[in-house]
């Protein structure tokens, strides 16, 4: 595969550099913004094959941009970054599209591994989000049963024990060990609750994530 | 000013003295207005020079906005005051509505002998006028409305006790004009009252009881409206310099803190490394403790959280700490805490640096802990037996209350702690 380019997407120039040098080897980095505007100028502009978003931005923060630019550009893949742990702005950004999420304290072969894995078009779960989300379906599920859409809302046993294992602290390709499967199974199972997290009900979510404001 | 009043005693004792002895039939109520209106001019021309209110200042601060110029307006104010005191009805209105928005410390000083001839002035106007004919509605009608808006409007934009008091303010003036708009409200409500015939009905009572609690509401009210909000103000100011001083302090004692010990250790990278860990611990419990105070006051998340950083601190390692739902910390759970801790002890032990995942799972019938690490790892059975002292301390532990614990290792592959409580209801 080619290097993907990036386009890095922070208020704070110091964690821009530092995120660039790291990533320098890697990727193809054509595109720093600090502001939501500058951000849907340079994605609109370089197309770039992922974007690193910080969450925290004045003016919207990521998600103002992932609304901007995610409906005219499909082919941009988001890759949401936060130094903040509160589910209910992870899981806003997961809802609108990011394709995964890690925090800012990521080591630097992780966070190249995480964009690599977007560019081709595969979600990164931390295991934080993985916990997350495991709390957000058990929540959902127990509080309004009768509600949620069954093939959407609820998670299967194989992905249920997927993200488990990812919360525990399992990479993707250990998880396939564990369970006995392919790591691009095991992709396939992270994507598909990625899937889900996007097409559930909004509202519920973030009841749910408001109410859980303590992590 | 005594010019002023010496001109309109003088003048008036003359003309008294003119019509008794026969010389000039005085014709009362031009004599009055004229009058009125000589005073009056004399009193504004002996007023501050600084001060370029009229009144109370109403109309200088609406000029301009409906493009009429301040002139125009106060022609308009006067010219209507006949008209049943249409003119100074609205403007009456218009103070009360501004004086509810106006902050006390920004009114401008009003001028008691600007105030006084205006007031003169108008009176002659009005004496005039309705002596020609030029009036509507009743005499006490247009009386009572005069008095009670002309004194209102001067009442309620009056500064408050504090502000009367700051230097640059003549004090005299102030309670003059306070003295003044209390005589011009009382006189309209015994001018209401008193024209509705002494009493004798019982109609007229209600109405004139209630025309008078009305016109003391309006006294009143604005400036308890306005105080109360004063109130609530000041008090959210005193929550946000409470909030700003604690911020202060936290930065203060934590933060800035551990900037100079950083400096300090600059040489010495692991130090580094502990202390920022522990800095961002502290600031991001900090957040979270005053966005949400409430909650289980010691639950399983917390507790494990807690020991994560405590063994953070001790061994200089990165633990990552991933909980989901959450309980209060029971006697029935807490072996399961104190296990987890004692496993993330060990980890930090053997794990040579890299991270370590915790992992509490918080169910209804079930709790579970799992404490990973990307260590070497080991063959379980080449331990020997007097090396498992604290894997059998974690394993006795767990099995002492009812729980198990297991671990999975290999050589090359790190080590995983799994303990598990079922849960009594």
């Amino acid at each position: 595969m080619s290097r993907p380019r990036v386009v890095i997407v922070d208020d704070h120039e110091l964690f821009r550099v530092g995120v660039r040098s790291r990533l320098d080897e890697h990727v193809d980095v054509v595109g720093e913004a600090g502001t939501v505007e500058e951000a849907v100028a340079a994605i609109r502009a370089e197309r770039p094959d992922v974007v690193l978003l910080d969450v925290h931005m004045p003016g919207g923060g990521g998600l103002a941009v992932l609304t901007a630019v995610s409906k005219e550009l499909p082919g941009v893949r988001f890759l949401a970054l936060s130094v903040s742990d509160a589910p209910e702005d992870v899981i806003e950004l997961v809802h609108a599209g990011a394709r995964g999420y890690v925090t800012k304290t990521i080591g630097a072969d992780e966070l190249a591994d995480a964009v690599l894995r977007v560019a081709d078009d595969d979600a990164v779960f931390s295991p934080r989000l993985a916990g997350f989300v495991l709390d957000a379906f058990a929540a959902s599920a127990a509080v309004e049963p009768a509600q949620v859409d069954p093939e959407l809302a609820q998670l299967t046993m194989r992905e249920r024990e997927v993200l488990h294992l990812i919360a525990r602290g399992y990479l993707n390709k250990e998880v396939g060990q564990e369970l006995g499967i392919s790591t691009k199974t095991v992709e396939t199972h992270v994507s598909a609750v990625l899937r889900k997290l996007q097409l559930s009900n909004r509202h519920q979510l973030s009841r749910w994530a408001a109410e859980r404001r303590l992590d | 000013m005594p010019l002023a009043t010496g001109a309109f005693a003088v003048g008036m004792a003359g003309l008294v003295g003119l019509d008794e002895i026969g010389l000039i039939n005085l014709d009362w109520p031009w004599a009055l207005a004229l009058m009125c209106v000589v005073a009056g001019c004399g009193l504004s021309a002996s007023g501050h020079r600084s001060t370029p209110l009229a009144y109370a200042g109403v109309l200088r601060r609406l000029a301009g906005h409906p493009r009429v110029p301040l002139p125009v307006m106060r022609a308009a104010v006067v010219l209507t005051a006949p008209l049943a005191g249409i003119g100074v009805a609205l403007y009456t209105l218009v103070a009360l509505l501004e004086s509810l928005e106006a902050p006390r410390a920004l009114r401008p000083a009003v001028d008691w002998r600007q105030v006084g001839g205006t007031g003169l002035i108008g009176l002659g106007f009005v004496v005039g006028a309705t002596h020609v004919g030029y009036q509507l509605g009743t005499e006490t009608l247009l009386w009572s409305v005069l008095l009670a808006g002309s004194g209102l409007s001067l009442f309620w934009w009056l500064p408050d006790r504090q502000t009367r008091k700051l230097p640059g303010r003549s004090r005299f003036d102030n309670e003059a004009l306070f003295w003044i708009s209390l005589g011009l409200v009382g006189t309209a409500i015994a001018l209401a009252l008193g024209s509705t015939g002494l009493f004798d009905q019982a109609g007229d009572k209600i109405a004139a009881t209630a025309a008078a609690i009305g016109l003391i509401a309006l006294v009143i009210g604005p400036r308890w409206l306005r105080t109360s909000r004063a109130l609530a103000v000041e008090r959210i100011e005193r929550a946000r310099a409470t909030e700003r001083a604690e911020v202060g302090g936290l930065l203060h004692d934590s933060v800035l803190q551990t900037l100079a010990l950083i400096q300090d250790r600059a040489d010495d990278p692991a130090e580094v490394v502990a202390l920022a860990r522990r800095q961002e611990r502290e600031l991001r419990a900090w957040l979270l403790d005053s966005r949400l105070a409430e909650g289980p006051p010691r639950s399983v998340a917390t507790a494990l959280r807690a020991l994560a950083a405590a063994v953070e601190d001790a061994h200089k390692v990165k633990i990552e700490v991933v909980t989901v739902g959450d309980a209060p910390l029971d006697e029935q759970l807490e072996p399961l805490v104190a296990a987890a801790g004692e496993a993330l002890v060990n980890a930090a032990k053997h794990a040579n640096g890299s991270p370590i995942s915790l992992f509490g799972e918080i169910e209804e019938r079930r709790v579970a802990a799992y404490v990973r690490d990307r260590g070497p790892g080991f063959d379980l059975d080449s331990i020997p037996e007097d090396r498992r002292g604290v894997r059998d301390s974690i394993f006795a532990r767990m099995m002492r209350h009812g729980g198990h614990a297991a671990v999975r290792t290999a050589p090359g592959g790190g080590c995983e702690v799994q303990l598990v409580q079922e849960r009594r209801r």
